[in-house]
């Protein structure tokens, strides 16, 4: 809702740079639409790098004159949609990439850990006889 | 030999009628058959069958004698020890015998050295003495080499003989032996074996006799019932205890009555009418019977033989007499006699005495008459002993000690209050309270139970008798002290207590029965340690190189080793406590007695440390402490040994990282499951944890295009 109201009301005061944030924006957008978490990663991951490629076309328009038909034009020349929507694709990957990235490394890291300390406990034992893993 | 004939060789009796050669030899022989050096100058019997096994081995003993086992000296043997020829390499040594001892029995060793620096006329010096192994059944013997008698007063105790006159006993009996119990007394021996058959003529014309051995075995067990007095004749042989000049005094007026009758006073009388009679009618009546003496042969045989120590002629009086003064001996005070008499057992019974002897040989018939109150009023009543009586009910009242059957010992005591001066006597044993040291050693080393001498002690009987005597004695207090400690070491199970503990302290020169010593004769803890040694070293050796019986022994032998270390040794103690307890004992042993090294020993030992190792939770330590011992028992020390197997700091230090060991053992644990909890929730884990840092990731890349863009357009 309060992006409604602070989107209508930029848009009374900067239609161009409005309308041309709001366009760059929709990946975020359906970011936050789909992301129902808490947390908002998704919309976090998404909406910054998303914004990040926002930013030069909306520093363009204002340098070029701040009009509609900057911002129209800006929105279809295809190196500044790249950039937008490129951007928050890479959000997407981040968010979609890293868990998976992670779960094999803590497998590796975990069972590597497991047989360190299983070959210690077998050393212990032959040292030092059952009686060292008996519980007190 | 068949047994019968075997006993009477223990005897010291001739050969029977089946050894006819040996009885006619005997016979044939003079009396005085002197024993030259070497070989004996005539044969003296034929072997034995059990000597003649071993024929022609001689037995050397300490490298200076030689004893013949096949030629055996009746004539010179008794019940405790048989005599053998035996000649010494050094030829100017003089005629010798020797006898050798029972196993088992403990020898006199405290008159050993009294006896032996002992050169009076009257006494049969003993050379030397030693142990050595016996081929009749391959166990070591005690050996004392004597000085050879030319032969024995007489044949022996039953044969008779003619009568010796009054003058020639006087003049080559009477006087000689009383300078050799001048001697004793100045000695403070007491002799305990004096009777005809155990005293010798020194030379052939037989006019020196000389007091046979005293030293092989316990004092009065070689003594007919006939030569000791009422209360030491009641008691079993081995048991009698440590007697009195008196005592020896008595057996010499015997002794003198013997050789004036040409026979044993009242021979044909067995051991118990015997001594009915010497109660009834006094020892003198009892032993003379009929027999008439002439007025000056009587006043001695009379005053030795009056039965109460106190008005017993003294050597002081033999003296006077011997010098031609004149004696009344106190006539014999029978006991009281009761007005009615008391009927017991199918017998009439007239005096407290023979009443307690009868009590005393039916303990149950006893405890039945005691109940009813028939003792209490035929003591009040008939006999009219009030003082009795009371000594009596307090007796029935006591309750002394805590083992037993409780009638048994009543009837004990009820016997001891009605004749204080009798032994101890309790369920068909008879006992002096200085003798059961010498009951215990008879009954133990024959194998036999010692149950009821046990019970004796721990019931507090002997404190009983000591209480219930008229006439206290300045010994009774050691003697009482020493009791209480034989009741304190039955009490305890440990090794190193029990029966065995009492049989050692009460008998100093008992030689340790273990066995584990396989017959090896064994009085001191050097030999001890060197018989283990040698036992260590065969093949068939025991599991354990400490029974009950050495644990005993070396308590007993005070600074040996220390009670404690001992105690340790119990069977029900934990193992490794056991066996560490076995090596602290052998290396104080071998340092206190300066042992030579025991290889074998510490073999045997480090054999059973095993459980020690136990003590060690390190698996290393434990190996490399086997490999050391291993090393460590070549030496035969034990004193490394124990450093090893008992080292505090070490097992403290293996304590230490072994706890170490276990908390390290718990984190691998816990980060094992850890890992695991996270491997099973990977999915979840990575996916909360992966967004978050793709989110944290987006932010730092978003942040650096931000900054890059702001300095482009700055540029």
């Amino acid at each position: 809702m309060w992006v409604i109201i602070c989107a209508v009301a930029a848009g009374f005061v900067a239609p161009p740079t409005t309308v041309l944030v709001l366009a760059g924006l929709v990946p975020t957008l359906v970011a936050l639409i789909v992301d129902r978490t808490a947390e908002r990663h998704a919309v976090i991951a998404v909406g910054t790098l998303n914004f990040a490629g926002v930013a030069p076309s909306v520093i363009a328009l204002w340098r070029d004159g701040h009009t509609m038909d900057a911002a129209l034009r800006l929105l279809i020349d295809p190196l500044s949609m790249l950039v937008m929507l490129g951007a928050a694709a890479i959000g997407w990957v981040l968010y979609l990439g890293v868990p998976s990235v992670l779960a094999v490394f803590l497998t590796h890291r975990n069972e590597a850990e497991i047989r360190r300390m299983v070959a210690r406990r077998e050393d212990l034992v032959a040292e030092w006889g059952p009686e060292v893993a008996a519980k007190d | 030999m068949a047994p019968s004939d075997l006993a009477s060789f223990l005897a010291g009796e001739p050969p029977g009628p089946t050894d006819a050669t040996a009885g006619e030899t005997a016979a044939a022989a003079p009396a005085a058959r002197p024993v030259v050096a070497g070989r004996p100058a005539a044969p003296v019997a034929r072997p034995a069958a059990s000597m003649a096994a071993d024929s022609g081995t001689v037995v050397t003993l300490l490298d200076r004698y030689e004893i013949f086992p096949d030629q055996p000296l009746p004539e010179f043997s008794h019940a405790g020890a048989g005599a053998f020829a035996a000649r010494p390499r050094d030829r100017a040594a003089g005629n010798v015998f020797a006898y050798v001892g029972r196993t088992g029995l403990p020898v006199r060793a405290e008159i050993l050295g009294v006896m032996g620096g002992a050169e009076h006329a009257g006494l049969m010096a003993i050379v030397d003495h030693g142990v050595a192994e016996w081929p009749a059944d391959r166990a070591e013997r005690r050996i004392f080499v004597c000085e050879a008698p030319a032969g024995r007063l007489v044949e022996s105790l039953t044969a008779a003989q003619a009568p010796m006159g009054e003058d020639q006993v006087t003049r080559t009996f009477i006087r000689p032996v009383v300078a050799a119990l001048h001697e004793l007394q100045g000695r403070r021996v007491f002799h305990g074996a004096i009777n005809p058959a155990n005293i010798f003529r020194r030379d052939v014309q037989g006019n020196t006799p000389m007091l046979g051995d005293c030293t092989t075995v316990p004092p009065g067990f070689i003594q007919p019932v006939a030569f000791e007095t009422v209360e030491r004749g009641m008691t079993d042989a081995a048991a009698r205890g440590e007697g009195t000049p008196a005592d020896d005094l008595y057996a010499f007026g015997v002794s003198i009555l013997h050789l004036l009758l040409g026979r044993q006073p009242a021979a044909e009388t067995d051991d118990r009418t015997l001594l009915a009679a010497k109660i009834g009618k006094g020892s003198y009546g009892a032993l003379i019977g009929n027999t008439r003496l002439s007025l000056t042969t009587m006043e001695p045989v009379r005053g030795l033989l009056v039965d109460d120590p106190d008005d017993r002629w003294t050597l002081d009086d033999l003296e006077l007499w011997l010098s031609g003064r004149r004696l009344s001996p106190k006539q014999a005070k029978p006991p009281p006699r009761a007005s009615r008499s008391i009927a017991f057992g199918g017998t009439e019974h007239w005096n407290a005495r023979l009443l307690a002897t009868a009590l005393a040989a039916d303990p149950q018939a006893a405890n039945t008459m005691i109940e009813r109150g028939d003792l209490d009023v035929w003591l009040r009543r008939s006999l009219g002993d009030e003082e009795m009586a009371d000594r009596v009910v307090e007796a029935n009242k006591a309750l002394f000690g805590w083992t037993g059957p409780m009638e048994a010992r009543r009837v004990s005591r009820v016997v001891m209050a009605l004749d204080p001066r009798a032994p101890i006597r309790y369920a068909g044993r008879s006992v002096m309270p200085d003798g059961f040291g010498g009951a215990l050693a008879e009954v133990l080393a024959s194998g036999g139970g010692a149950q009821v001498l046990a019970e004796m002690i721990t019931g507090q009987l002997p404190m009983f008798w000591i209480s219930a005597q008229q006439r206290l004695r300045p010994e009774f207090v050691s003697l009482a002290t020493r009791l209480d400690q034989l009741s304190g070491f039955l009490r305890r199970q440990e090794p190193g207590y029990g029966l065995e503990r009492c049989l050692y302290e009460l008998n100093p020169s008992m030689p340790c029965i273990s066995p584990i010593l396989k017959g090896v004769y064994v009085v001191d803890v050097a030999g001890l340690l060197g018989t283990l040694e040698r036992v260590a070293g065969d093949a068939d050796r025991p599991g354990e190189p400490i029974d009950r019986h050495i644990a005993a022994f070396l308590l007993s032998r005070k600074g040996a080793v220390g009670s404690r270390t001992i105690e340790a040794l119990a069977v029900d103690a934990p193992a490794e406590r056991r066996c560490v307890a076995f090596v602290e004992s052998f290396d104080e042993l071998q340092r206190k007695a300066q042992a030579p090294p025991l290889p074998n020993l510490c073999q045997w030992v480090a054999s059973m440390i095993g459980p020690a190792f136990e003590r060690y939770h390190s698996r290393t330590l434990r190996d490399r402490l086997r490999d050391e011992i291993g090393r460590l028992v070549t030496d035969g020390q034990f004193g490394p040994l124990r450093g090893l197997v008992g080292s505090a700091t070490l097992i403290q230090r293996d304590a230490i990282a072994f706890d170490r060991a276990r908390r390290l053992h718990v984190h691998a644990g816990r980060v094992i499951a850890l890992r695991q909890r996270e491997l099973e929730n990977k999915a979840v884990i990575a996916g909360a944890v992966g967004r978050q840092a793709a989110a944290i990731i987006a932010c730092l890349l978003a942040a650096l295009l931000l900054a890059g863009i702001v300095v482009m357009q700055a540029i």
